[in-house]
């Protein structure tokens, strides 16, 4: 593996060299969409304008409505080809040369993701799925340890009947953000999870006290693990099907890392220890490993933008050095 | 006067009621802190159980070191014994973990041992169980200081005198045993 800081030189390089022109053609798909998407509209509107002096007196108000729906639905109709080559040039040009640059065996897919039954097998979120979408799959190994990630949109619906007997239905994020899963460095058998504490960062004590009440109901991750170090149960609250287990995984040095991890990365973090596997939920608001919107004026994208974008791609690298993954000391080659 | 003595009965029955309660709350904490010393003996054992295959390993290349591998081979019979006082135990284990230093700091000296596949893999059992008796000390600790602010904060510590539960000690590592060289540091991290 190389170290961190030739990667940075070889990304300014790739970036000079053969970015380059990429980022310029990337630019002017980019115009171009939005010019379509433009002129498009400039015919529309007119249009819809015309039928309405023409026709209005005799439509009702819900006709004008479906019209201009229909209006809408045409106008996106005509750009969405266009939009659609743009997105899939930056992922196939721009994301698989960094995921090359990062590491020759680590492989993308743009359309591809994390399968459903990964993500259940986790456990970690309610299971119940009505939608899930995954892509930007990438997988690779990195020193003894093997990995694999996407990005992961997974939602529930509930429907609800109004006095009038409409039906609507709502679409609640179960989770959205980057899914990881790595194979970790020891040997076990139960079930541990780490999950984020809310109840104890709020109430402190009594609010441990209530999370060990709710364990003794809710048994789906275990029971409560009390860990010694105060600063990680802060944090995080540790379930487990075997308590001697849990802290065989969680020794005092990992829980050191996934405090830094966790304190870097500023965002929720859901781990299970599942099979010797390591699960890793990043809930993030952000659309990772998209191109800039066609919208903005000017969005040729720069050094920085791109080392951004590198940042992302090199998460397993990241990770797995933060979690020491490739420690391999124990009977797990 | 009827009404009386109802409140009465529910008042001594709702004070039953807490005090058996009190009662179980301490007695199941007191059952975790024995299963977790016990979990403590599981890892050992599986300690000690590796030592006569690796004496078998090493005695091949390790020519001079006959005395220590005898002295290991003692320690561990002494060990396992069970015939032991608890502070005897803990001065055969730690004769046992210094002897074990020892051991490991010699490998350095006979290269081929170093590049014997069957030790490697000793050595990773052993860092194994080492890193699992570590997890059950902790858990064990974890449980005692459950227990032991259960008997010595309200209420229960209102009960636990008379009914003979007593503070149980947390596991600290020995002088000995905080000098007492890493196997782990055997191999490069």
């Amino acid at each position: 593996m190389q170290q961190a800081s030739s990667k940075t030189e070889n990304l300014a390089q790739l970036y000079a060299g053969e970015l380059q022109p990429i980022v310029e053609q990337l630019e002017a798909k980019r115009q171009e969409a939005r010019r379509r998407a433009l002129m498009s509209l400039a015919g529309l509107v007119p249009l819809f304008l015309i039928l309405m002096l023409i026709f209005g007196t005799f439509l009702d108000f819900f006709a004008v409505i479906i019209l201009g729906f229909a209006g809408v639905i045409t106008w996106l109709g005509i750009n969405r080809s266009v939009q659609q080559k743009y997105r899939e040039f930056f992922k196939s040009e721009v994301i698989a040369r960094l995921a090359r640059l990062v590491d020759p065996s680590l492989v993308y897919y743009q359309d591809s993701g994390i399968s459903i039954e990964e993500f259940r097998r986790s456990n970690l979120f309610r299971n119940q799925i009505d939608r899930y979408r995954a892509e930007d799959f990438f997988t690779g190994l990195i020193g003894a340890t093997q990995f694999r990630f996407s990005e992961v949109h997974a939602e529930y619906k509930t429907t609800s009947t109004d006095s009038k007997g409409r039906r609507r239905t709502q679409w609640h994020t179960i989770f959205r953000g980057i899914f990881f899963i790595a194979d970790f460095n020891k040997h076990f058998n139960g079930r541990t999870y780490v999950l984020p504490d809310n109840a104890e960062r709020m109430l402190g004590g009594i609010g441990r006290m209530f999370q060990s009440l709710v364990s003794q109901v809710d048994r789906r991750h275990g029971e409560l693990v009390m860990m010694e170090d105060p600063e990680f149960e802060q944090i995080f609250a540790v379930r487990s099907t075997d308590q001697v287990e849990a802290r065989y995984i969680l020794s005092t040095s990992l829980m050191q890392r996934l405090t830094e991890f966790r304190q870097q990365l500023n965002q929720p973090l859901h781990i299970a220890f599942i099979d010797s596997q390591i699960y890793l939920a990043i809930s993030t608001s952000k659309n990772h490993f998209e191109p800039p919107s066609i919208w903005s004026t000017n969005a040729l994208l720069s050094h920085a933008d791109i080392t951004e974008y590198f940042q992302d791609v090199r998460m397993a690298e990241q990770i797995v050095e933060d979690l020491n993954l490739n420690l391999r000391i124990w009977t797990k080659k | 006067m009827g009404g009386l003595l109802v409140f009465l009965g529910i008042v001594v029955v709702g004070f039953l009621v807490v005090v058996i309660g009190i009662y179980n709350g301490l007695v199941g904490k007191r059952n975790r802190v024995d299963q977790a010393f016990a979990s403590i003996d599981v890892m050992l054992k599986k300690r000690y159980d590796l030592v006569p295959n690796l004496i078998a390993t090493v005695e091949r290349y390790m020519v001079h070191e006959r005395e220590l591998l005898t002295e290991i081979t003692e320690l561990r019979t002494r060990a396992i014994a069970g015939d032991l006082a608890p502070e005897q135990r803990v001065a055969a284990e730690n004769g046992f973990n210094a002897a074990m230093g020892k051991l490991m700091v010699s490998v350095e000296n006979y290269p081929d041992l170093k590049a014997n596949t069957n030790f490697l893999q000793l050595q990773r059992s052993l860092n194994e169980v080492e890193e699992q008796i570590s997890a059950a000390r902790r858990a064990y600790n974890a449980a005692t200081t459950e227990y032991n602010n259960a008997i010595q904060m309200f209420p229960g510590n209102l009960m636990a005198g008379p009914m003979g539960f007593m503070r149980r000690e947390l596991f600290e590592a020995s002088m000995a045993e905080r000098q007492n060289v890493d196997v782990r540091s055997m191999f490069q991290r």
